[in-house]
């Protein structure tokens, strides 16, 4: 808690803003966690001291929520996630959604992005981008699974 | 007394501390018999060279036996300045004198052996004798504060403080001031009762060329507490010794430090707890970030004698180098003669965590803001045993 309030004030400094009072602090914290269903008890915990895995994505999600990136890097974000949990995590990631971020998923599911409806989907292959598409690519992945797109190289 | 320190050791006249004549006697040998300082071939001198304390010119600060009065606060306040020595109005079950007016039988406990105690026990120019009386507990903390100021000055002090049955203290020591080439040797001896409680929270923080030696005794009684946290930050030169008798049974002993090094700082902590009695417990906890070419030594040594059974012994230190240069020698000893105890000692010493640097940086915050917040949080054991809210605020203000 106390080190997102240093995340954000830094942050609002390089922006050239004022920082953040506790009141406002806190109640952006209230506004933020209701997005991801997180616990307020659990926002003032020591980082990830006795997180279940589900507790642990959702504070993730909660801390993207408090700052604010232009873009955000979400690796495996669904990795040990049950249906609950992934439910959560991807309604968190769509309202955070706007014009002025972007939104990287890196993903080996469609399940998550049955929840997370992407704009473009590339497939990495050996450090290169083989194959770019729409929300289709990802379900024909489903189906055929990689292997064509190897063979295609 | 004037010209170097070492000049200062071999023309050593007794000081009017009613010295019992055994110690007094052990005192000059100890000097005579080691006319010169300490080389790093002595054991407890291995890490922490002399040579320019040696060589330092000094002129002794000499106190009047009466303190000039000081306007009371929330603390009962002693200071020693270069101007003299000031002292706040004692409160009920509280006295306060100049040391050089005690009783000899109010020494017999002490032993002395080393080379700065043998200085001490000669040159000594008086000191605070403090004595809480039988079942009182004290309402406001005690402060001594040692202000060391100006060129070539050396501050040699005893002080005392007993505390009687069942009584409860908080004190604190602080030395502060900027100085130049200056000497402080000062020597502060604890008899906590049986059933007594003694709070100690220390820091030192004097500035300049300054080269500060801090020895404690502590003899505790049954059933006593006594707590000390040592904070040194910043000083050019430091050498602690604190040294426990826990000599009847169910006392408690507790000794936490921080200690923080910046440019050439030398800061040195010896900590030496006998266990002679049984069912006694000691915690001891040092952590040290050193940065630049800062050098930190930390020996913790502890002995259980042969009756001292059920012992209970925690020791830890901790290190973080924020440096290439920055160095650290930790010698942990554990000394077990009883055969019925639970002892443990550790020590280790390494750079901050990259991960967790990682993660902080990976959310906006500055290298050196999330070195700041993960060096309070390695700090924070330590700064929560603190009770002080005076050394509390100097520490949040030095840990960022």
């Amino acid at each position: 808690m106390n080190f997102l309030k240093t995340a954000i004030n830094e942050i609002r400094e390089h922006k050239g803003l004022a920082a953040l009072s506790a009141k406002d602090f806190l109640s952006l914290v209230k506004e933020k966690s209701a997005l991801v269903d997180l616990d307020a008890s659990l926002a003032s915990r020591a980082v990830n001291e006795g997180f279940s895995g589900g507790e642990k994505k959702r504070n993730e999600i909660f801390q993207m929520a408090m700052l604010e990136p232009k873009l955000a890097v979400l690796d495996e974000t669904d990795s040990g996630l049950d249906i609950d949990a992934l439910r959560i995590v991807a309604g968190g990631v769509n309202a955070l959604k706007s014009k002025e971020n972007a939104t990287l998923v890196i993903t080996h599911y469609q399940r998550l992005l049955d929840y997370i409806i992407p704009d473009f989907v590339h497939v990495l292959y050996d450090g290169k981008i083989v194959k770019t598409g729409g929300k289709e690519l990802a379900l024909e992945l489903e189906e055929k699974g990689y292997d064509w797109i190897k063979s295609a190289e | 007394m004037s010209g170097t320190l070492i000049d200062f050791c071999k023309q050593l006249e007794p000081t009017q501390l009613k010295l019992p004549s055994a110690l007094l006697q052990a005192a000059t040998d100890g000097v005579e018999f080691q006319h010169h300082f300490p080389t790093t071939r002595d054991e407890s001198w291995k890490y922490t060279r002399l040579g320019r304390v040696a060589s330092l010119s000094v002129s002794a600060l000499r106190f009047n036996q009466t303190a000039q009065p000081l306007a009371s606060s929330e603390y009962i306040d002693i200071i020693f300045d270069t101007d003299g020595w000031h002292s706040s109005e004692p409160i009920e079950g509280l006295h306060i004198a100049f040391a050089r007016a005690l009783d000899a039988t109010e020494w017999n406990a002490c032993t002395l052996e080393g080379h700065v105690q043998h200085i001490n026990a000669l040159t000594a120019q008086g000191g605070v004798s403090i004595r809480v009386d039988d079942h009182v507990s004290l309402s406001k903390p005690i402060r001594i504060i040692h202000r060391i100021q100006g060129e070539n000055k050396a501050l040699i002090l005893h002080h005392q403080l007993v505390m009687g049955r069942n009584s409860m203290a908080q004190l604190e020591v602080i030395f502060e001031g900027k100085s130049d080439g200056t000497y402080a040797n000062v020597l502060f001896d604890f008899f906590i009762g049986p059933g007594s409680k003694l709070h100690t929270d220390m820091l030192q923080q004097a500035t300049g060329v300054h080269y500060g030696f801090h020895t404690h005794r502590i003899y505790q009684q049954k059933d006593s507490t006594f707590a000390l946290q040592t904070i040194t930050s910043n000083t050019h030169f430091t050498r602690n010794d604190v040294e426990v008798f826990s000599q009847e049974e169910g006392a408690h002993t507790q000794l936490y430090g921080a200690f923080i090094g910046t440019e050439n700082n030398h800061i040195d902590n010896h900590t030496y707890v006998h266990h002679t009695a049984p069912n006694c417990t000691s915690d001891e906890n040092y952590k040290g970030v050193l940065s630049d070419k800062a050098t930190g030594v930390f020996n913790g040594k502890v002995k259980v004698y042969q009756d001292a059974q059920k012992i209970n012994a925690y020791q830890s230190n901790k290190n973080i180098l924020l440096s290439d240069s920055a160095t650290i020698n930790a010698k942990p000893e554990l000394e077990i003669y009883a055969d019925d105890v639970k002892c443990s000692h550790g020590s280790t010493t390494g750079q901050l965590d990259q991960q967790a640097l990682f993660f902080l940086r990976a959310r906006g915050i500055s290298e050196s803001k999330a070195t700041d917040m993960l060096i309070k949080g390695f700090m924070a054991e330590i700064v929560g045993a603190v009770k002080s809210s005076h050394i509390q605020d100097a520490l949040h203000t030095l840990l960022g």
